[in-house]
């Protein structure tokens, strides 16, 4: 039986209704049950009190995270968090934006070939790099070797700050130098030819016309390599070992050392304020950019 | 005395020179680009407003022992110049400034002015120009001005008044990766004020070439000369040329005002005099009011404009158009077509024009360069360019051709010449050797129809019966193919509505016989390679 047009377009429609929401149903199902629960659980542990031993007793206090604040060790593991963020996201920010630039401008032979340089630590594992670069950085390890051939003063570079920026640098880069490629692709050529044209030198044609139009993705790139750093475990515990502990690392020692969930849990979820704070910032500045004009098409 | 100079400039004075300027400009001078900036003392001037601001706007750069020069500023061609120990001196046709400016005051009331220390990094430049075409209104009047010690710019681009000067390229060759070639062995002199457009199928180079000329390329082999200056080897932030980009290239994160002050502020122009060129250029070509407007806030044209204006706003040696008009809508094409045109010849910049449109280029053009392959094919004025073609390249490319090849028999008693085309013998006019192949051509519009029955087709020396094949109707102009033999078909163009009665009351359609005529005259022959 034929049905009238606008009950076979209802029909059509709900039809459609349904297919959408099968098929958002186990991209749903695993975000609540598999993220969202463990998170609440996570925020439930923060309040609770941690009994000496192992164990928890339930109750509502912020006893957890009057600890984290209260105790300087805990906010110098803070400030080196954060300033290990912004120190790789600044290195990754300064050594990429030139590699991102000979890809976004570059001929197509190089360019598959830096690509293919960018997107092949990707393909290892983390911990695997990591583990490379514990042998070079180690004692008596090549870089090490490198400068005492060179004459030049031993370094101690393995359970350092700057053997931790050194390999997260390398460890981000691909983040950085992608999000950067994406934006100065989008600008066009002829506006340096015609900043230059202009009479610009090269510096001026990047001040006035590369830097501003390509703000959005150092925005991006940097605020990504930032919230990835700071929550980075492998290459902080591995190349930093015990001397450079961080907030990913001291959780880990909550939880598995001093068996204080409670107190992990409250770590866990400062940290996880703090990325959501910078998102929210990012997404204004993003937005406050969107604002004002966009290129013509 | 040092006078008159022809060019002269002081360029960058070293620290052991650091002395007043009339002392620096004993040293020898050394020619450079046309530039001149300078300050004129003007009593009348600084007691008007605008004065008073520019004084302000530059009392930093200017003090004579601590005093207060009066100043205004404004730009015109230096004709002579002495130095005098202390004081420098020159004569200077005032061409930029209000009217307000009273010459016989300046010349009484501050022939003794003195310029302070120049600072270091501080430079400037003079050039007399005898060429006085360019002077608004017919101004003449001498005005006795200082020069101005002009800040030294980095990138060292000069920002004078529009003098015209000539672009000469020279056995340039431009090779892409391997056995590409872009453009080969090409010369060509652009005159002063010329405006000169490449034409050609994409591809054929042009654009190429305009990038060289830009310095945004390099060439393989050849030389760039900007008025008898090789500037082969200067980066385009140093060339002196404005250029209009097919994607308009505006920064679309600055106003429109500030797109077209760049390269004003590239070249550290005061603000004041920044504020006045970018209003009056934005008045030139039609966009008052819209200066604090986004680029991607304006139409399409409108986009044009401000990167028309932003390219001579600098007053540039050269002028260079890529394609400027490919992106706009035909009826708007038409219009920006006169109002560039128009723009160009009241700055009288010598422009490079590159265009793939034969109707673009025959329009707005001194001269034609038709490109093929990267080489010149033909130059020459647009009807040059139209009726006598040199090659079969420029035939085709330029109008609607009709071209025939066949050979040349021989004299006929009037004084021309049969053509064979198959079985028909056509009267030529012109005289290549005889028995020779060749080609011919005819221009559509050169050909008349007439019904077979009327006796004025035979008139003509060519007239042939035929039949139409196909006609449309173009609006001012009616298209028609005429079949005149079994492998010959004829272009026809008629206009829709003639005034004459050739072919009143008679409405082509296909399948109509009718006689096709022209005059031997009518008829090019084209000079086989």
């Amino acid at each position: 039986m034929r049905l009238p047009p606008r009950q076979a377009k209802a029909r059509r429609t709900a039809a459609v209704d349904r297919t959408q929401t099968l098929l958002l149903a186990p991209g749903l199902v695993l975000l609540f049950g598999v993220f969202m629960a463990p998170l609440c659980i996570t925020l439930r542990y923060s309040l609770n009190r941690f009994i000496a031993g192992g164990s928890q007793e339930t109750a509502f206090v912020l006893d957890n995270y009057a600890r984290f604040i209260l105790d300087p060790y805990y906010a110098a593991i803070l400030l080196r968090t954060l300033a290990l963020g912004s120190g790789v996201a600044l290195v990754t920010l300064l050594l990429g934006y030139p590699l991102a630039y000979a890809i976004a401008r570059g001929r197509s032979r190089w360019r598959a070939l830096l690509i293919a340089a960018t997107l092949i630590p990707l393909m290892t594992n983390v911990v695997v790099r990591s583990y490379g670069w514990m042998i070079l950085l180690s004692n008596s390890g090549v870089i090490e070797d490198a400068l005492a051939e060179l004459g030049l003063p031993r370094v101690k570079l393995l359970y350092t700050m700057t053997g931790v920026v050194l390999s997260l640098t390398q460890v981000m880069m691909p983040f950085m130098v992608l999000t950067l490629v994406g934006v100065l692709q989008n600008i066009s050529g002829d506006l340096e030819d015609a900043a230059c044209g202009l009479g610009a030198g090269r510096w001026r044609v990047f001040r006035d016309v590369l830097l501003p139009l390509s703000l959005p993705g150092i925005v991006a790139g940097s605020f990504l390599v930032f919230a990835l750093t700071i929550s980075a475990f492998a290459t902080p515990r591995l190349v930093g070992g015990a001397s450079v502990e961080v907030m990913a690392t001291m959780i880990y020692d909550q939880v598995l050392n001093a068996l204080n969930w409670p107190f992990a849990s409250a770590t866990s979820i400062i940290l996880l304020v703090i990325v959501l704070a910078l998102m929210i910032v990012q997404g204004r500045l993003l937005r406050t950019r969107a604002d004002t004009p966009k290129p013509a098409a | 005395m040092i006078g008159p100079i022809s060019h002269l400039s002081v360029l960058r004075r070293r620290p052991a020179e650091a002395s007043p300027v009339g002392n620096a400009l004993s040293g020898p001078f050394k020619v450079t680009s046309p530039c001149l900036e300078f300050a004129v003392c003007s009593p009348s001037a600084v007691e008007s407003e605008q004065g008073a601001r520019s004084v302000s706007d530059k009392s930093d750069l200017l003090t004579n022992n601590q005093k207060r020069i009066d100043l205004a500023f404004g730009r015109g061609y230096a004709h002579n110049a002495w130095d005098s120990g202390q004081r420098f001196t020159m004569m200077v046709e005032e061409s930029g400034l209000s009217n307000s400016v009273s010459t016989r005051n300046l010349m009484r009331r501050h022939t003794s002015c003195n310029l302070g220390l120049v600072p270091e990094r501080f430079g400037f430049m003079a050039r007399t120009q005898n060429d006085r075409r360019l002077l608004p209104g017919g101004f003449r009047e001498t005005a006795m001005a200082m020069i101005r010690p002009r800040r030294w710019h980095r990138s060292g681009v000069s920002d004078g008044p529009t003098m015209p000067i000539d672009v000469e390229l020279r056995r340039i060759s431009k090779r892409f990766g391997i056995g590409v070639v872009a453009v080969e062995d090409f010369s060509l002199r652009i005159a002063p004020g010329e405006l000169v457009s490449l034409l050609g199928p994409s591809g054929c180079g042009k654009t190429t070439m305009l990038r060289i000329i830009a310095g945004f390329a390099m060439p393989d082999a050849g030389s760039v000369m900007f008025g008898g200056k090789d500037i082969t080897d200067e980066p385009p932030n140093r060339r002196d040329v404005g250029m209009l980009f097919q994607s308009y290239a505006l920064f679309p994160h600055m106003t429109v005002e500030a797109n077209v002050a760049y390269g004003l502020r590239m070249r550290s122009v005061s603000k004041l005099e920044m504020r006045q060129r970018v209003h009056q250029v934005l008045e030139q070509v039609r966009l008052t009011g819209t200066g604090q407007r986004y680029p991607r806030q304006l139409s399409g044209g409108q986009q044009q404009r401000v990167a028309l204006a932003r390219a001579i706003v600098i007053r540039p040696s050269a002028l260079l158009l890529d394609e400027p008009l490919s992106n706009l809508d035909a009826k708007l094409r038409q219009e920006m077509r006169g109002e560039i045109r128009q723009i160009q010849q009241t700055l009288g910049i010598t422009t490079i024009f590159v265009t793939h449109d034969q109707e673009e280029a025959l329009t707005m053009s001194d001269r034609v360069v038709v490109m093929n392959r990267g080489r010149v094919e033909q130059a020459g004025a647009p009807p040059e360019v139209y009726r006598t073609p040199k090659s079969l390249f420029v035939a085709h490319f330029i109008g609607e051709a009709n071209i025939f090849h066949g050979s040349v028999l021989g004299r006929t008693e009037r004084g021309t010449q049969l053509f064979a085309l198959d079985d028909l013998r056509l009267e030529i006019e012109e005289t290549p050797a005889v028995h020779a192949t060749a080609a011919i051509l005819i221009r559509p519009e050169r050909v008349q129809v007439f019904v077979p029955a009327d006796p004025r087709g035979q008139a003509y020396s060519n007239h042939f019966p035929g039949t139409i094949e196909a006609a449309f109707y173009l609006g001012p102009s009616v298209g028609l193919r005429v079949r005149i033999a079994a492998n010959v078909l004829l272009h026809v163009t008629l206009p829709s509505e003639s005034s004459d009665d050739t072919f009143s009351n008679f409405v082509p359609r296909e399948g109509d016989a009718v006689t096709v005529a022209w005059q031997a005259s009518a008829s090019r022959v084209i000079p086989s390679p």
